[in-house]
């Protein structure tokens, strides 16, 4: 075979990936920035008009904008900590069992709620803060505290943010679980040993021997973490439609509002090259981390 | 001793209190599915006295068309995704060409780009293609992001096959798709399983996309299909839970076959979010 023939051959097997590439990836990141700079909405839709920077302008003046990225860092801030911390408590635990049955079983049977859809998972949630036959409502029924039955997704910021961020409780199963566990198990026995030997407690060899070794891998959910949840704005979007008023509203809902609801694609688009900036400033830093890591 | 023994104990009677919480919610979802909305206030979180199984009927009746469409949209996303992105893999592991290393890095660089700024264009997009409403909607997209992830897996692994093996097979005389066919796909299965169970559950899960591009009731996927589910005017839990229970299965016989090969998916494509 030729070298010309061979070389054809090898961008005919390409082609696909990059014909997918250029139509649903490229294409449509030119275009995001390119909408970005348009005055168009549902009312002009045939007949956009060039706006330069105004939609983002407008967008910088706009208090539930701004406002949305407040409440965005709240459900960064209690992921990270909160939803990570239980991950880690959950691996660290079945690691203490060593390598016993029990240790596998416990691994499995965290693993399943994974792989029920996750929109079942929402639903369910949905229903346990439903207002008149929701579970916590009626829980509370139970134990006579009548009074604090509230309609949590909709009553105010406080409840409707609560509601949500205690989705999912306790929060052990997850991918950032599995990347812990995998971390605590690669830990080498005999490190824990030598710090038994001089005498740490089990407390202190968690703090100064399992965190420090796990440390990269609580890099990478974290980042994992700030960049899927920029984006993510599903849970707010079923729960509580971005309510009471725009209480709970993210800017990745913002923006699906901005485009969707009230049709106006210039802005819409506006907020997803900022939040594209966004992410891309903590995808590098991620491959920075990596690079370190080797 | 006995104190290391007491600290087990504590240890094991707490993961299994957490263990009851993370697993509540599925068991409370089988035994809602059996039950009247009276008997729901009666016998709140217990089994059902008299099992009611026409709700599962009813709810078989409203969930399974979108079944078929999610069978048929995260099938096809995963077979196009595999097979576009083994080729693609195959070519950057194995041969040497013009602008080999610019093309890959052009390929890396899309992982940087977040679905959140391309969901208002590839909706404009997907309108002027006039797919709307067609499974092609949701999977031509799918493949094109899934790709990225899996082909650079995939170049890994492949790039990890004894080139002794390979050239052994050119010896005898096999071409280049034999060597593909016959010696690096069937060494290349636990990966393909990890990570196409990896896309399907990725894209069965999406629930944004389509509810923009697959907004008709015949149509839509299961995840979009539930939550249209929840009528919240009059809402029968029978019916709702029997409708979360029965979208579940699917997922789960699965999983349950290749859990194994999930995990090592799930851990190995981490690098994006």
């Amino acid at each position: 075979m030729s070298k010309a023939m061979r070389n054809a051959w090898i961008y005919a097997c390409l082609f696909p990936t990059f014909f997918f590439i250029g139509l649903f990836l490229l294409y449509p990141s030119i275009e995001a920035f390119r909408i970005s700079f348009l005055d168009w909405s549902t009312s002009n839709y045939l007949n956009p008009r060039f706006a330069g920077l105004d939609n983002y302008a407008e967008l910088l003046r706009d208090p539930i904008f701004r406002k949305s990225f407040v409440i965005l860092i709240a459900f960064l801030l209690w992921h990270i900590i909160v939803l990570q911390g239980a991950s880690i408590l959950g691996a660290y635990l079945i690691n203490y069992l060593g390598k016993t049955g029990l240790a596998g079983f416990f691994k499995v049977s965290f693993t399943i709620p994974m792989v029920l859809p996750g929109m079942v998972t929402t639903l369910f949630w949905l229903f346990f803060y439903e207002p008149s036959n929701g579970m916590l409502n009626y829980v509370l029924g139970l134990l006579g505290l009548d009074n604090w039955q509230r309609i949590w997704l909709g009553e105010s910021q406080l409840t409707a943010m609560f509601a949500i961020m205690m989705k999912g409780f306790p929060w052990v199963s997850g991918l950032g679980f599995l990347i812990y566990l995998a971390g605590f198990q690669n830990i080498d026995e005999s490190l824990r040993e030598a710090a038994r030997i001089d005498g740490a407690s089990s407390w202190k060899i968690f703090w100064t021997v399992d965190l420090q070794l796990i440390l990269p891998q609580i890099r990478l959910t974290t980042i994992l973490v700030l960049i899927g949840g920029t984006q993510q704005f599903a849970d707010q979007l079923i729960m509580t439609k971005g309510g009471p008023g725009y209480d709970t509203t993210v800017p990745g809902l913002y923006m699906y509002n901005n485009a969707f609801t009230y049709g106006k694609l210039g802005t819409g688009s506006a907020i997803g090259v900022i939040l594209f900036v966004i992410t891309l400033g903590l995808t590098l830093l991620n491959m920075k981390f990596m690079r370190e890591r080797g | 001793m006995a104190r290391q023994k007491l600290a087990r104990v504590i240890v094991v009677g707490f993961l299994f209190a957490l263990l009851f919480l993370t697993l509540f919610p599925m068991y409370f979802m089988i035994v809602t599915a059996f039950k009247t909305n009276y008997q729901l206030t009666i016998n709140y979180f217990g089994l059902p006295m008299n099992p009611h199984g026409e709700f599962f009927i009813d709810a078989a009746h409203k969930i399974w068309v979108y079944l078929k469409n999610s069978v048929v949209i995260s099938g096809g996303t995963v077979i196009g995704v595999l097979a576009i992105s083994s080729l693609s893999a195959y070519v950057f592991a194995r041969f040497e060409f013009p602008f080999k290393s610019a093309l890959f890095a052009v390929l890396l660089s899309f992982l940087m780009i977040p679905g959140i700024l391309t969901l208002i264009p590839q909706f404009v997009l997907i309108t002027k293609l006039n797919l709307i409403n067609s499974p092609w909607a949701a999977i031509l997209p799918y493949i094109a992001s899934g790709q990225l992830v899996i082909i650079f897996v995939f170049r890994t692994f492949f790039e990890e096959i004894p080139k002794e093996l390979t050239e052994s097979i050119r010896m005898d005389g096999g071409s280049e798709p034999v060597v593909f066919f016959r010696l690096v796909l069937p060494l290349a299965l636990p990966i393909f399983l990890s990570m196409g169970l990896v896309n399907v559950l990725s894209s069965w899960n999406d629930f944004i996309w389509p509810l923009l591009v697959l907004s008709d009731q015949a149509k839509t996927t299961i995840t979009v299909g539930l939550y249209r589910f929840m009528d919240p005017q009059q809402i029968i839990y029978g019916s709702v839970f029997s409708g979360m229970t029965l979208a579940s299965i699917p997922l789960m016989v699965l999983f349950a076959f290749t859990m194994k090969y999930f995990v090592q998916g799930m851990t190995s494509g981490a690098v994006k979010a």
